[in-house]
């Protein structure tokens, strides 16, 4: 087995045992390519009784290598109003890319853009939003992102 | 390999990046982490960064778990791989390699003509095996390629040790003998011939004593990298130290174990592992291999210092070092230079210029021909006003004899320079307080003399004013025909002429009324 395949195992059986934490539920698991989670911001929040859904990639290198996640966008699902998302879905944080660590999990990263949801106080797009979704790739990992504004 | 393990795992013995629990784990000797070597080599061949807390890490900086943590983990239970052929046996997981090569009953055994090739059991085939999932168990009773002997085939695997026929090495293949015949040849003719089987005895102690010291080894092994890393800490502080101290490193060393001796041990030990850091080292001839920044700056570095202070010589205590005739120009930043006043120094007369300095100082007019420049603006200033003044008066009195600043001895040791330091300060200190001294004193007699003269213009004043009364005393009684002129000593008193505004008593010319009187009685 690689190694991703078996720490995505891993994941799995935890989360199948342990539960997912509040807001976050396991949509589909079925190889260990591609996950789908939906997330959704608890408490007071800008995005309150908003649902959205995450695709996470992975590599052959996971853990080492930092999956693929971004909003899904599709008739169910839109990609929530954040600084920091790109209306295509992509997302802009530090923890994607250069601040990846492989303790990090899934979870994790779910918990993780949760609470930068919730902390949220303008809902708008980024500033280069149209200029960025024209020439996006698909994979945001191909996206140089400049992280430069830790206040949001 | 991945292994099932029997009962829950103690989280601590997680590995974080692949979440199985460790295999051959290291710890960062920099943030006590523990990892599996694989992960964290893998891990920091992309981020040179420790996964938990992101805190610089290298490959160096790894070593040898604690072998608690490694007995912990090789003592745990597994279970037999050939669980489904049936071995029930929960192994140490350290013991499991042994279990499988000698004790597990239920080895893949070598297949039948029936189907698939005969495989022979070795360790690399039978994880394959497993990797793949697919053992097999069958009871179906199959034919001994080798004896002809119908047995079951989940007996198989028990026969085949069993098997006369089989072709096995003698017992003592390991210590050399390479014989290889059927085991029936084995015990019956091989062994009583085989050289190897009558000095089995020593094999037995000779397999002792290299175990024992492969166990040595080991744990020697253990020791070396805890000191080759507390060489590597040690080295690196000793260079941060070296930097700090600046200059006085050399001096510093001059009395203890001769360094160079151990930097070259140092390096032997070390050079062979790859990036080894080389720490700074002063500019000295015994560390000619080393290269570093601090080469550079070292000569500078004295220069810049020295020059702080004057030498020693006494003609020369005034002059400058060479750059300084010229100091407000001088391309390298110049710290001021320190002089004392002439006129505090035992030798200055200060009326008689010295020619040497002077002539050396011509680029500053503003200052007094026999002052020297001082960095602080305020003493120059007083000091030349004041000379001046005394000029005509007596010599400068009470001249405190101080003794010249020494040059910051940079070949001393540090200690040595700080103490050298102090006491320029107390000189410096004992020469302000002298120089205060005699600025009390200059105001003090200035102050003197002045009150003096104002006693006698008061006394003059007074006089002059007594002259003018009495004058007018005349007029008045001219005028007036003598009514009341002098004697007359009562009358409305007029202000002592020492409170405010003196008020003249000039007589408003009254006839019928007298002047006013005399003066109050002045009180001197």
């Amino acid at each position: 087995m690689a190694v991703s395949s078996r720490r995505l195992q891993k994941e799995l059986t935890e989360i199948k045992t342990a539960g997912t934490p509040c807001g976050i539920t396991l949509l589909k698991a079925d190889d260990f390519q591609t996950w789908f989670l939906s997330l959704e911001v608890l408490g007071e929040s800008q995005y309150k009784g908003e649902v959205f859904a995450l695709m996470f990639r992975f590599d052959p290198q996971y853990p080492i290598s930092a999956p693929a996640v971004q909003f899904v966008v599709d008739d169910k699902y839109k990609a929530p109003l954040h600084p920091h998302v790109y209306s295509n879905g992509h997302i802009c944080a530090s923890i994607l890319g250069g601040e990846w660590s492989p303790v990090l999990s899934v979870i994790a990263v779910c918990i993780t853009l949760q609470s930068m949801l919730a902390s949220c106080k303008e809902k708008k797009r980024p500033p280069d939003n149209d200029r960025y979704v024209a020439h996006a790739p698909d994979n945001p990992k191909k996206t140089r992102f400049v992280y430069h504004d830790d206040e949001v | 390999m991945s292994f099932t393990y029997v009962g829950s795992i103690n989280d601590n013995l997680i590995c974080c990046i692949c979440r199985a629990t460790f295999i051959d784990p290291c710890t960062t000797r920099t943030c006590s982490h523990t990892f599996c070597r694989e992960c964290i080599t893998t891990a920091l061949s992309v981020s040179p960064t420790c996964p938990v807390d992101r805190s610089p890490l290298t490959v160096e900086d790894l070593i040898l778990a604690d072998p608690v943590v490694r007995n912990l983990v090789n003592e745990l239970l597994v279970e037999c791989p050939n669980k489904a052929a049936g071995c029930r046996d929960t192994p140490q997981r350290q013991l499991l390699d042994a279990h499988l090569r000698g004790s597990c009953e239920y080895m893949k055994a070598e297949d039948t003509t029936e189907d698939v090739g005969s495989n022979v059991v070795s360790k690399e085939t039978l994880e394959a095996h497993l990797d793949e999932g697919q053992p097999s168990a069958e009871s179906s009773a199959v034919r001994c390629s080798l004896c002809q002997e119908r047995v079951p085939r989940s007996s198989l695997s028990s026969h085949i040790p069993a098997c006369q026929d089989t072709v096995v090495s003698c017992t003592h293949a390991s210590n050399g003998c390479s014989w290889e015949g059927r085991r029936s040849d084995l015990s019956g003719t091989h062994i009583p011939s085989c050289p190897y089987e009558s000095i089995k005895g020593f094999f037995a102690i000779h397999e002792q004593k290299v175990s024992s010291l492969k166990a040595e080894n080991d744990v020697l092994k253990h020791k070396v990298e805890q000191l080759e890393g507390l060489v590597r800490v040690l080295t690196r502080e000793s260079g941060i130290l070296k930097e700090a101290l600046g200059p006085w490193y050399r001096a510093g060393s001059s009395g203890s174990v001769p360094s160079s001796s151990f930097q070259s041990y140092n390096d032997q030990i070390l050079r062979p592992n790859a990036g080894y850091a080389t720490s700074t080292t002063p500019a000295n001839a015994r560390y000619p291999d080393q290269a570093s920044p601090f080469d550079v700056e070292y000569p500078d570095q004295m220069d810049s210092l020295a020059s702080y202070f004057p030498r020693l010589e006494e003609d020369e205590q005034y002059a400058s070092p060479q750059t300084s005739t010229d100091y407000q120009l001088d391309r390298r930043i110049q710290p001021p230079v320190l002089y004392l006043p002439r006129s505090l120094h035992p030798q200055s007369a200060y009326h008689v210029p010295h020619s040497g300095p002077s002539s050396s100082h011509q680029p500053q007019p503003p200052s007094h021909p026999s002052l020297l420049p001082l960095p602080t603006a305020t003493i120059t200033t007083s000091t030349s006003t004041s000379t001046p003044t005394l000029a005509p008066g007596p010599p400068p009195s009470a001249i405190t004899p101080t003794s010249p600043i020494a040059p910051l001895n940079l070949s001393g040791n540090l200690f040595g320079a700080l103490t050298s330091l102090h006491n320029s300060l107390t000189t410096l200190s004992s020469s302000v307080d002298s120089l205060a001294r005699q600025h009390e004193v200059h105001i003090a007699t200035e102050a003197m003399r002045n009150t003096e003269e104002l006693r006698s213009l008061r006394t003059v004043l007074h006089g002059l004013r007594m002259q003018v009364h009495s004058i007018m005393m005349d007029r008045n009684a001219q005028m007036a025909g003598r009514p009341g002129g002098e004697g007359q000593a009562s009358g409305p008193e007029i202000n002592d002429p020492r409170d405010g505004p003196w008020i003249p008593p000039f007589p408003i010319p009254r006839f019928p009324h007298s002047s006013v009187s005399p003066g109050p009685v002045t009180k001197l």
